[in-house]
């Protein structure tokens, strides 16, 4: 077994079981991969190790309400890496838009933090007074499109910044829908300003439980909106595929990344794992996977 | 008069909290092998699952010796929590969350057949002594919180104090 390592400016190391040392130098181009921050990696993490992990996402909400240790040790890692901050409530689909109080707390947490990228999901989580916790699917309406530009707009404009929103796994789908996802996503990117997070797991899912073809909505995503890619894991129910993030990518999830890094080599990237969080070694291999596999496509010797 | 979106997404949160909205089953079609039904249930299956997890998050060694199907009745003393939090801008807190806690009791308890006022009176003799079924309970409260839950269940828009 083999783990590499790489110290934070250019090299990278590989160490095998009997400790023999190679050098392989990190690419200009290698693939920006990050993984989420997660309070079973804090010691770890603690230690400075040498990793080829170059940024972290962070959960927003987590952060919004703490003073204490989560907080700290995000500013340690801020210290020495890019964050981006990732949110699961924002509610951009919602008609009556963000909860209040909530995107003071965002903004105050951008000032800490100073992330690279804000993202949150194209999605409703309930009504202010009901907040189901949950990423709720919208209907691909014209309706809909202008509910969230207007919302996205506001959010923009009291944040001072952009956002990119984050394409949702689905397991229903409305019959009142007047277009495809992949151009409900894209309307709303162009009218509104904002990015795309574009989750290729989350479109493996969608497409496997709707029945469309995966790859042409990564192909109807102008590169130029796409500000991240997430690569996670779904697990099989059996009568749908459910987006669980409580494993590895798995290799059709991959294949669709090989086809969406080729055309931008330059967008982060985050191997994302919320549930059955594995130890940080593990981690570290599936980030070395997809910097593997956006050297091979762009034809850099490993 | 409201719109579309509004009516879905009102329908939707019904959903998750309580009984599946008809008009939102109808609306939509299931993805992979699910019924329409199905795929509403996945999405309410969902939100005892999430406040499971976030309880068991605080409490997890308690979590971990229990499992899943005892950490809902943690709640039990929530209402004190809220009492001790809130007393001084909402002294009535710690009654609403009692006769929430009641009703969720109540809700699931085994139902049961009761007398009717008619064969109560023939059945009730002198010294009777009458023993309520799970699913009645005599509440009794400092403060009136029925009133507020109530316009809570017919209305989802925030209550004021």
């Amino acid at each position: 077994m083999e783990t590499m390592i790489n110290l934070p400016s250019t090299t990278a190391l590989k160490l095998n079981t009997r400790g023999l040392v190679k050098l392989s130098p990190r690419k200009a181009a290698d693939a920006m991969v990050g993984v989420g921050l997660r309070s079973a990696h804090f010691p770890r993490l603690l230690e400075r190790p040498c990793t080829p992990v170059r940024w972290f996402e962070a959960i927003s909400e987590n952060y919004m309400d703490t003073e204490g240790r989560p907080l700290e040790v995000l500013k340690r890692i801020r210290a020495d890496y890019p964050v981006a901050l990732h949110g699961v409530s924002l509610s951009i689909g919602g008609v009556e838009g963000p909860r209040p109080g909530y995107l003071e707390r965002l903004k105050r947490l951008i000032g800490i933090v100073e992330p690279m990228l804000v993202t949150d999901h194209l999605c409703f989580t309930g009504a202010h007074a009901s907040n189901v916790h949950d990423l709720l699917p919208l209907p691909y309406t014209e309706e809909a499109v202008k509910t969230v530009v207007a919302n996205v707009s506001s959010v923009q404009d009291f944040l001072g910044r952009a956002i990119a929103l984050e394409n949702v796994s689905s397991y229903l789908t409305y019959k009142s829908s007047e277009m495809k996802e992949e151009d409900f996503l894209v309307a709303i990117a162009k009218r509104s300003g904002c990015k795309i997070l574009l989750d290729v797991n989350n479109v493996f899912v969608s497409a496997s439980n709707h029945g469309f073809k995966a790859e042409d909505y990564i192909d109807a995503i102008p590169s130029d909106l796409i500000a991240q890619f997430h690569l996670g894991g779904y697990s099989d129910m059996g009568t749908f595929l459910f987006d669980t993030h409580s494993r590895a990518p798995t290799d059709p999830v991959l294949e669709l990344y090989r086809r969406a890094i080729r055309r931008v080599p330059e967008v982060p990237v985050l191997i994302e794992w919320d549930e059955a969080i594995p130890d940080w070694e593990a981690l570290e291999t599936e980030a070395i996977k997809a910097i593997d596999i956006a050297r091979e496509e762009h034809a850099l010797p490993a | 008069m409201p719109s579309r979106l509004e009516l879905l997404q009102k329908g939707f949160v019904r959903s998750v909290f309580g009984e599946a909205d008809r008009e939102l089953i109808a609306s939509v079609q299931g993805g992979g092998k699910l019924s329409a039904a199905d795929a509403v249930d996945v999405y309410r299956g969902g939100y005892p699952a999430r406040m499971t997890e976030a309880l068991g998050e605080t409490f997890e060694a308690c979590w971990r010796i229990l499992g899943d199907h005892n950490l809902s009745d943690y709640g039990r003393s929530f209402s004190d929590f809220l009492l001790k939090r809130f007393k001084n801008c909402a002294p009535f807190i710690g009654d609403l969350g009692n006769l929430e806690w009641s009703f969720k009791e109540i809700f699931h308890a085994a139902p049961h057949a009761g007398l009717t006022a008619n064969n109560l009176s023939v059945a009730v003799k002198e010294n009777s002594i009458l023993i309520f079924g799970s699913a009645v309970q005599v509440l009794s409260f400092k403060h009136s919180p029925h009133g507020l839950w109530m316009r809570d269940c017919a209305d989802d828009s925030p209550l004021s104090r």
